[in-house]
C-alpha cells in the first residue's frame, strides 16, 4: 500500500512523471488487456482500448483520491473504455449490443490470434448470452480469480449482488455448454 | 446431469480462453505508448503556439483598429443625456387594431397562397440527384466519421433491409443483359 503511495506521488510530481509511468504501465499491461480482451474480443481493438485506457489514466491521475486502490480504480476504467468502444462500434453499425457481439463472436473462427478449440469457442458465445454486467462478473471471477471485494469496488456493487450475479451466470453457461 | 454442469466449467477453465496476442506484443507496448504521447503533446504545443500566435496577431490589428477607426460623431454627442434625448422624441405606434385588422389580413392570405404555390413549383422542378450533386464536405465527413473503414460486409449488415436485388435490376434486365454478353469472351480478358 505504502509503494502504491508512494507511485501515486511520483506520477503527480513532474519530475518523476515519466519513468513513473513507465512502471506503472509495466506493472499492469498484461492484467489490463486481458481484461480488455475478453469484453472486446479482437487483438487490434484491446490494444487500442488498453492504449486509451492508460492515457485516461495519465490524464486524470492529479484527480485521483485514494479512495479505491489504484488498480480497481484503472480496471474501472478499463471497463467504462471498454464498453463504450463496444457501444459506439455499435451505434456506428446501427446494430443492438446482443448482435454486435454476436458478430464479433462468429469472427473469432476467422481470427489469428483465436486459437480456441469448438469448445473454448462455444464458452465466448454463452458469456455473450449473459447481461451485460453478468459477463464482466463471470470474466473477472472465473478467469481472473478476483476477489469478490475487489470487483466490488471495480464494479461499484455490494459483495452479495455479486456473488449471485456470478452464480446464475454459472448456471446458465453451464446450461448452454450442455445444451447448444 | 448435474455433475456434468458442475465438471464441465471446472475442466475448461485450465484451458483458458483460447486468445492470443502477436509475439512479443507487450516487450515495447510501454516504448510505443509514450513516443505515441510525446508526439502528441508535440503536436499539440505546436497547435497552440500557432494558436497563440494568431491570437496575438489578430489582437494587435484590433488594437490599430480599435484606435483609428475613422468612424466619426457630431461634437459633445457623448455629454449629453442620451436617456433623455430617445425618450423625448415622439414615435408613432402602429396599432393592430380592428380598424387595420382586415388590411393584415388580406395581406397574408396573399403572402399564403404565394407561398403554396411557389413551393409546389420549386418541388415540380426538382431534378433526380446523383453522385456529383454530394458536396465535398458531405464526403470529408463520411471519411471524417470514419464510415469509410466499414467492409461491404458491415455496410450489409448495418442496410440488411434494404433489398437491392429488386430496387436495382428486374430479372426481365438481368436476363436481357447476360443474354447480350459473351461470358466466355468475359472469361478470356480477365
Amino acid at each position: 500500500m505504502l509503494e502504491e503511495e508512494v507511485l501515486i506521488e511520483r506520477l503527480k510530481d513532474p519530475v518523476t512523471r515519466e519513468a513513473s509511468y513507465r512502471t506503472l504501465i509495466s506493472t499492469h499491461k498484461e492484467r489490463l488487456y486481458w481484461h480488455i480482451r475478453k469484453i472486446v474480443l479482437s487483438h487490434e481493438d484491446a490494444d487500442d482500448v488498453l492504449q486509451n485506457t492508460f492515457i485516461k489514466v495519465f490524464r486524470h491521475i492529479e484527480g485521483f483520491n485514494g479512495d479505491s486502490k489504484l488498480y480497481s480504480w484503472m480496471y474501472r476504467i478499463a471497463t467504462n473504455e471498454s464498453i463504450s468502444f463496444l457501444n459506439k462500434k455499435a451505434k456506428h453499425l446501427h446494430v443492438d449490443m446482443e448482435t454486435l457481439q454476436a458478430q464479433r463472436v462468429n469472427h473469432l473462427k476467422a481470427d489469428v490470434y483465436f486459437d480456441g478449440d469448438e469448445i473454448q469457442l462455444k464458452l465466448q458465445k454463452a458469456i455473450i448470452s449473459l447481461p451485460q454486467k453478468q459477463q464482466l462478473v463471470f470474466n473477472m471471477k472465473y478467469f481472473d480469480d478476483l476477489k469478490y471485494e475487489e470487483i466490488s469496488e471495480i464494479l461499484d456493487t455490494s459483495v452479495g449482488a455479486l456473488k449471485a450475479s456470478y452464480h446464475h451466470a454459472r448456471k446458465k453457461i453451464e446450461l448452454f455448454l450442455l445444451n447448444e | 446431469m448435474n455433475k456434468d454442469r458442475k465438471n464441465i466449467l471446472d475442466n475448461l477453465k485450465e484451458s483458458g480462453t483460447g486468445f492470443n496476442h502477436p509475439k512479443g506484443y507487450f516487450d515495447d507496448f510501454e516504448t510505443r505508448l509514450l513516443s505515441d504521447l510525446d508526439q502528441n503533446a508535440q503536436f499539440k504545443k505546436h497547435i497552440e503556439t500557432e494558436a497563440e500566435w494568431v491570437d496575438s496577431r489578430e489582437a494587435k490589428h484590433l488594437d490599430l483598429i480599435g484606435k483609428n477607426h475613422g468612424f466619426k460623431v457630431p461634437e459633445n454627442y457623448f455629454e449629453k443625456d442620451l436617456g433623455t434625448k430617445s425618450m423625448a422624441g415622439s414615435t408613432k405606434i402602429i396599432s393592430l387594431s380592428r380598424k387595420n385588422a382586415g388590411k393584415w389580413l388580406s395581406i397574408a392570405v396573399a403572402a399564403s397562397f404565394l407561398l403554396f404555390f411557389g413551393l409546389k413549383f420549386y418541388n415540380g422542378n426538382e431534378k433526380q440527384l446523383d453522385f456529383t450533386d454530394l458536396k465535398n464536405d458531405e464526403i470529408e465527413n463520411w471519411i471524417d466519421e470514419d464510415l469509410i473503414s466499414f467492409n461491404s460486409y458491415e455496410i450489409a449488415e448495418a442496410f440488411s433491409n434494404v433489398d437491392l436485388e429488386n430496387d436495382l435490376y428486374s430479372d426481365e434486365e438481368v436476363t436481357d443483359y447476360l443474354d447480350q454478353i459473351d461470358i466466355e469472351q468475359l472469361i478470356l480478358d480477365d
